[in-house]
């Protein structure tokens, strides 16, 4: 008698045991299955994003008439003031935007911010923007009470006269501002040491570029007050904190309700 | 009646029946054991694999948008370079369209009975034609 409730019991447990690996080796099936579906949904959202991303960058590169280039710490950008092929940018943006959102109803791109064109140099506060695509003002704005910039350099490429350089209203500082006026043959430099919290006001005259530089509280503005259109290069040399980069505000919305998946990214364009 | 002969007879018949059962429950366990080994490994390998025809097919469609190949939007053009990026034992097709109505297509014949694995890219081109490119990836049989 105790042998066969013995030999009951160890059937029952072998046969338990033998039941609950199976269920295990289910359980463990369907969990891959599921992995391996997020593993593609995931990697389809990156493809998106990164396709969509890059194409922006293209777009901006390709049409908006701003160079970037960042190397180690120094941002430079030089564009056309004003600059007459922004608004040729903007219909490309509007157009993409269009072919894009009607292609695919998972995506959207916010390009609400396209009139101020506001790039972002990152991991920075610090802005590059317009009150308008036409303005001939440009706005370099540092959202951080903190000061990231070692100096500030300024060029006028022009190819009429040089002009003369008037500091109308400097503050002393540490912070080197070097504003150069140069044609084909010749070129003018000024390095003037100012305290960027406060007020300062240098004017170009008598030249190819007649420009008001006005910098108050960490704000940087470039405005052409002349008629030519004037290529400006503004070079920042920034602290060496992290990687530089610069992200332009074309959020790329990417959403998978049913999976609860969502995707929200800047564009990088260096 | 002679009860002894009885019972005896009962009890070597229980013994009889209770081996039989153990033999059917491991035999029915062994079946359910293998079953799910076999559902396991076949489900498990297929799946993993599908995902890396998936990343085969985004990765060859990557490098022909990196390497500027599609940037003519030749059919010749990106059906040669295509060949030389795709691994051997994998079959691709693209349907490109752009913004101005241009249709490209790379066919091949999409055999039955295997797994398609598919996905999109969009690019822009360097005069600015706004372009998607959806592709279709398969191991040959």
């Amino acid at each position: 008698m105790a042998k066969g409730i013995i030999y009951s019991i160890t059937t029952f447990i072998i046969g338990a045991l033998i039941l609950t690996l199976s269920i295990i080796i289910f359980a463990n099936s369907q969990n891959t299955e599921l992995r391996a579906m997020e593993i593609n949904l995931l990697n389809t959202v990156y493809d998106l994003q990164s396709s969509l991303s890059e194409s922006i960058a293209k777009l901006f590169t390709n049409t908006a008439g701003i160079k970037i280039n960042v190397e180690n710490h120094t941002v430079t950008i030089s564009e056309t003031i004003p600059n007459r092929q922004l608004k040729q940018y903007k219909n490309n943006i509007t157009e993409f935007k269009d072919f894009i959102e009607n292609d695919n109803r998972l995506v959207k791109i916010d390009n609400t911010k396209i009139n101020n064109l506001p790039l972002k140099i990152m991991p920075y506060k610090i802005s590059y923007e317009r009150e308008s695509l036409d303005s001939k003002k440009v706005q370099i704005k540092n959202n951080d009470s903190k000061n990231y910039y070692e100096s500030i350099s300024i060029t006028f490429n022009i190819t009429g006269m040089l002009g003369v350089i008037i500091p109308d209203e400097i503050n002393s500082g540490i912070i080197p501002l070097v504003i150069i006026i140069q044609n084909l043959t010749n070129k003018i430099t000024q390095t003037i040491n100012i305290d960027i919290s406060k007020e300062n006001e240098i004017e170009t005259e008598n030249g190819g570029a007649i420009f008001n530089i006005d910098i108050e509280d960490g704000e940087i503005e470039i405005e052409n007050e002349g008629e030519n259109e004037v290529q400006v290069i503004i070079k920042l040399d920034l602290q060496d904190i992290s990687k530089v980069s610069v992200v332009y505000p074309s959020n790329i919305l990417i959403q998978f309700p049913e999976f609860e998946v969502y995707s929200e990214k800047n564009t990088k364009i260096v | 009646m002679n009860l002894p002969h009885l019972k005896s007879h009962y009890i070597n018949k229980k013994g009889y029946i209770f081996t039989y059962d153990i033999i059917i429950a491991v035999f029915v366990f062994i079946i359910i054991i293998t079953a799910s080994s076999f559902y396991s490994s076949t489900s498990n390998e297929n799946k993993l694999a599908n995902v890396q025809i998936k990343n085969i097919g985004s990765d060859a469609l990557n490098i022909l948008v990196k390497t500027e190949a599609m940037d003519k939007l030749d059919e010749n053009g990106i059906k040669n370079e295509l060949e030389t990026i795709i691994p051997k034992k994998y079959d691709m097709t693209l349907e490109i369209i752009t913004n101005t109505g241009e249709e490209l297509s790379i066919t091949k014949e999409i055999p039955s009975h295997v797994f398609i694995a598919s996905g999109k890219r969009y690019l822009v081109t360097t005069n600015n034609k706004i372009v998607k490119v959806e592709y279709k990836i398969w191991q040959k049989e």
